[in-house]
């Protein structure tokens, strides 16, 4: 333990040289007798020894949600009595206390065990550990504290609230695997399509029968298939706009997160990218293992500043299958990602943009020049969005009032509007 | 800072006239200092040593004989140091349910035995004046007293 002073020791141990030195220059026995109570309270207070404590933490579970409140046990141990301890738990950014004190303040006697009850708040997604104990002690006197830090960290993971979606994107092509979405092309699978004449090799159960009745020959029945497809999740995390505690990327997270999980309970498999500071990528994948790997690689993002120039280049082909849906969660501020997005839909993926908006987090100047300013940047950032839509990229902007459901709506209405100019 | 004030506002007011705008003035800023010291902690000698110096500006004004206010003067002295430094312990720790009332007591007992060595300190300064075997008793009490305390603390060290 570190052992330090309190102000009071300066002060009184001043203090009483100063008394007696000034009842001797003015020989004044009064300024002794001030002086003398504050001498004595110094050596007392010096002789202050660091007592021997141990802390540990007991958290009831390793994984919670956004907004699940968990329990911290804080459990000291004393074996010489103090007389005030003063002990806190570091909470991480993203906890808040919900319920206890912290740091308290206690008395202990000798051979003494006490455990703080606390209740945790996870108020945002994160990646923490919890554990680190604060503990300063002082006896009677207080006049010199002895300060110590216990570390018995352990992870804790706060995965993010996922939104609510009732329908996903359809995405424009599917692969060969079984799943869920209904493929456009046609072959074995419960989804009708269209009728045929009938050719040799057609099974006998795919004639049309009514059909074949009113033409007088054969029809057949052309089904679409079930597939599944892959989603590869573009995470834009070269730049964020953030204001206090809040910011688009824990936005972004979220709907990345929200997205993933849907998209992998229909059985579509589901990679990352995280495109920032630090390149991240998980291949596609699906299941339940996958999805627990996208979330926890989820929660490892951050905004890590960076100068170095990148692009798609330096993303590993794999990461990227051909024919996949790629949904990139951006705010569209820096260059680097932008310029990405634009080869991705250049090199054919179907690309959709969801964009976080930063505005919710601009704060205006009063100036007409500043307003003027303003409107240029809306302005810039709306031939942006044109600028991916000309190329058959969907844009939707995510802000604090529009979800994601509603976002997804506007993507299906572009994406079927865009397929109908196609034809 | 209400004590210190207090302090100062009595000092003032006990003091002669040519005395008491001197004392009064080094008082305010004493107490003046104690409102910055929940600040800056630094501040606390500051605000003590001021408020000490107007005391010693009353003495060297005024001349009293052997004036017993001194104890209270300690007292006073004491009692600002110590909320000084239970304040700042307030504002950032909660005590635990129960414990809020040991700090108050200890102040008041640390003001009081301030009160009582320093009254005892006039006691023995004003015997001193007296001359003969008693005098020369309480001095040699006090040097063997002085001797066990320094023995005590170092043996104390030694086995620590």
């Amino acid at each position: 333990m570190t052992r330090s002073a309190d102000a009071r020791l300066a002060a009184y141990a001043l203090l009483a040289a100063a008394g007696l030195v000034a009842a001797l220059a003015l020989r004044r026995t009064e300024l002794a007798a001030v002086a003398a109570p504050f001498a004595l309270l110094v050596a007392l207070g010096v002789r202050s020894t660091p007592p021997a404590l141990k802390a540990w933490v007991d958290v009831d579970r390793d994984r919670a949600v956004e907004g699940d409140e968990i329990a911290a046990r804080v459990t000291v141990r004393t074996e010489a009595a103090v007389d005030r301890l003063e002990i806190g738990l570091a909470l991480p950014e993203g906890l808040e206390l919900a319920d206890g004190a912290n740091p308290v303040a206690l008395r202990l006697a000798g051979d003494e065990e006490r455990e703080l009850e606390l209740r945790l708040r996870c108020v945002r997604w994160s990646a923490v550990e919890l554990g680190e104990v604060w503990l300063r002690a002082r006896d009677r006197v207080g006049l010199v504290r002895h300060e110590g830090r216990i570390d018995r960290r352990r992870p804790l993971r706060v995965y993010p609230t996922p939104e609510r979606l009732r329908r996903l994107l359809a995405p424009a092509h599917t692969q060969a695997a079984t799943g869920s979405e209904v493929a456009r092309v046609r072959a074995e699978g419960l989804e009708f399509a269209d009728t045929r004449p009938f050719v040799p090799g057609d099974l006998v159960r795919s004639i049309n029968w009514r059909a074949t009745a009113r033409r007088g020959s054969l029809v057949v029945n052309e089904r679409h298939p079930e597939r599944n497809a892959d989603v590869v999740i573009f995470l834009d995390s070269l730049a964020e706009a953030r204001a206090a505690a809040h910011g688009t990327l824990e936005e972004a997270v979220r709907t990345a997160a929200t997205l993933a999980g849907r998209f992998l309970e229909r059985r579509d498999r589901v990679g990352l990218v995280t495109f920032g500071g630090i390149l991240r990528w998980l291949e596609p994948g699906g299941g339940l293992v996958q999805r627990y790997r996208l979330v926890d690689a989820l929660l490892e993002t951050g905004v890590e500043f960076s100068y170095a120039w990148k692009d798609v280049n330096v993303i590993p082909a794999r990461t990227l299958p051909p024919r996949a849906l790629v949904i990139a969660v951006t705010p569209l501020l820096d260059e680097r990602s932008i310029a990405a997005l634009f080869d991705l839909r250049g090199r054919g993926h179907d690309l959709v943009v969801l964009e976080v908006s930063p505005e919710p987090y601009l704060e205006p100047g009063e100036d007409p020049s500043d307003s003027l300013a303003l409107r240029l940047w809306r302005l810039q950032r709306a031939e942006l969005r044109a600028g991916f839509e000309r190329l058959g990229a969907a844009v939707a902007t995510l802000d604090s009032e529009t979800t994601v459901e509603e976002a997804l709506e506007g993507v299906r209405a572009y994406r079927r509007h865009a397929r109908l100019v196609q034809r | 800072m209400a004590v210190s004030l207090g302090l100062a506002v009595w000092l003032g007011a006990a003091a002669s006239s040519d005395a008491a705008w001197p004392a009064l003035a080094a008082g305010l800023l004493g107490a003046a200092a104690t409102a910055a010291a929940f600040f800056r902690p630094a501040m606390l000698t500051v605000a003590l040593t001021t408020s000490a110096a107007a005391y010693a500006v009353l003495l060297t004004i005024d001349e009293p004989p052997l004036d017993s206010r001194a104890a209270g003067v300690a007292a006073a002295l004491v009692v600002v140091g110590e909320l000084s430094g239970w304040a700042r312990e307030l504002a950032g720790t909660t005590d635990e349910p129960g414990g809020a009332w040991r700090r108050p007591a200890w102040i008041a007992g640390a003001a009081l035995g301030a009160l009582a060595l320093a009254w005892t300190a006039i006691a023995v300064a004003d015997l001193a004046r007296l001359e003969g075997l008693a005098v020369e008793a309480v001095g040699a009490l006090a040097a063997l007293a002085t001797l066990v305390v320094v023995t005590r603390l170092a043996a104390g060290r030694r086995a620590a």
